[in-house]
């Protein structure tokens, strides 16, 4: 039988830096009610000097303290440290964890899902028996800052799982992935050598809702659960108009979207983490964490929430 | 007023809270408030209860609910 990815630590960090929407309003043509009437979004954490790598290492300390050590660690990221080498290996080596298989992932904002994906295939071929899954970025370094609608939705921050081989029909074990991507729309989320990023918000909103949405239902079927099943959906936090259009195309009610948009906009690869730290989901739930980003990509997994503790508590 | 009509008032009325000055006869989008972003949210709506989709970028500021049903049943 297949060994099972079971996710059994998790841990966040969000730079100390904080920008408010009035912060931004004092700056550029934009003001704290447009911002979030439009997007959910009132602050946004900055990594002013910080390196993606150190958020990652930050948010991958607190999700280490559930485990004695990792085999291999998977990052996902849009904004490493250098364009080459990957970032992975400097993390693992700031956290001590050896020589350490570790690689980045780059779905933009699917990264965490795809890294998860990544992470439970490496489990599955007994490649590695607990994996380190971090998503950390830090758009705020390629923004332009004279663009009012990037720099009032994006945020820096880190997330991160850890996922150990276990069964598959135990608590927090990762139930399918569901895992897509588009090319032909490359240019609708970009960053062009030398330039910003830049991204075209309708199209984005009108794919990112469809995509979403039958990912979603494509990996409940994957679970073998219903739609009715679902009681939490934690989804990358694009904007929260995104987040509640996914519900009404799902027929789902918007209040099982969790979102944290408010306080820490949008994080690229950490969104997802970042917002299971911060939902305190209870244990038993049935979750659905989907992601749309950049590529175009998207992708989906589901599982039923753990408890979370030490290792040897558990 | 035809039933198709009167539904895309309801949904822009009750689902998107677009004030009620909606059901007037010929009042254009940008009257009623409704900016680019609440009318990708109308076209997602109305894919998802009529299963058609408008041509990108086919609604605008200075069209009206007559020329959505108009839109509608040609597609």
């Amino acid at each position: 039988m297949t060994r099972a990815a079971v996710l059994c630590g998790l841990g966040s960090f969000v730079p100390p830096t904080v920008v408010d929407n009035d912060a931004l309003s004092a700056e550029l043509d934009t003001s704290d009610q447009w911002i979030r009437s439009r997007t959910g979004i009132s602050q946004r954490h900055i990594a002013s000097g910080l390196s993606t790598s150190d958020l990652a290492v930050r948010a991958g300390r607190e999700a280490l303290k559930s485990v004695e050590g990792v085999d291999a660690l998977v990052l996902a990221t849009s904004t490493p440290d250098r364009p080459c080498p990957a970032t992975a290996p400097a993390v693992a080596a700031e956290l001590g964890l050896g020589e350490v298989a570790a690689f980045d992932v780059a779905a933009v904002c699917t990264g965490f899902v795809y890294a998860l994906a990544n992470a439970a295939g490496l489990i599955a071929t007994g490649v590695a028996d607990r994996v380190l899954v971090i998503g950390a970025d830090t758009f705020s370094t390629i923004l332009d800052p004279a663009d009012r609608t990037t720099r009032a939705i994006f945020g820096d921050g880190a997330g991160a799982v850890v996922l150990r081989a276990g069964r598959a029909d135990e608590p927090g074990a990762l139930q399918g992935f569901q895992l897509g991507s588009d090319g032909s729309r490359a240019d609708l989320i970009t960053q062009r050598r030398g330039g910003y990023f830049e991204m075209s918000g309708r199209e984005v909103f009108t794919q990112a809702v469809l995509r979403m949405a039958e990912s979603v239902r494509q990996v409940v079927k994957e679970a073998d659960w219903e739609l009715e099943d679902v009681t939490h959906v934690v989804a990358h936090q694009a904007n929260i108009r995104i987040l509640h259009a996914v519900a009404d195309q799902l027929g789902l009610p918007r209040t099982l979207m969790f979102s944290n948009l408010d306080r820490v906009g949008n994080t690229v690869a950490a969104s997802i983490p970042l917002a299971l730290a911060d939902a305190r989901l209870p244990a038993g739930a049935k979750v659905v964490l989907t992601g749309f980003g950049g590529g175009l990509t998207w992708g989906s997994t589901a599982l039923t929430w753990p408890v979370l503790g030490k290792e040897s508590d558990v | 007023m035809s039933d198709l009509h009167n539904r895309l008032v309801t949904m822009l009325i009750d689902d998107l809270g677009v004030e009620d000055r909606a059901a007037e006869p010929g009042i254009t989008f940008d009257e009623i408030d409704v900016d680019s972003l609440l009318l990708v949210e109308f076209a997602l709506l109305i894919r998802r209860e009529f299963g058609k989709e408008l041509p990108e970028g086919s609604l605008t500021a200075g069209s009206t609910v007559a020329d959505v049903v108009g839109m509608l049943q040609e597609a």
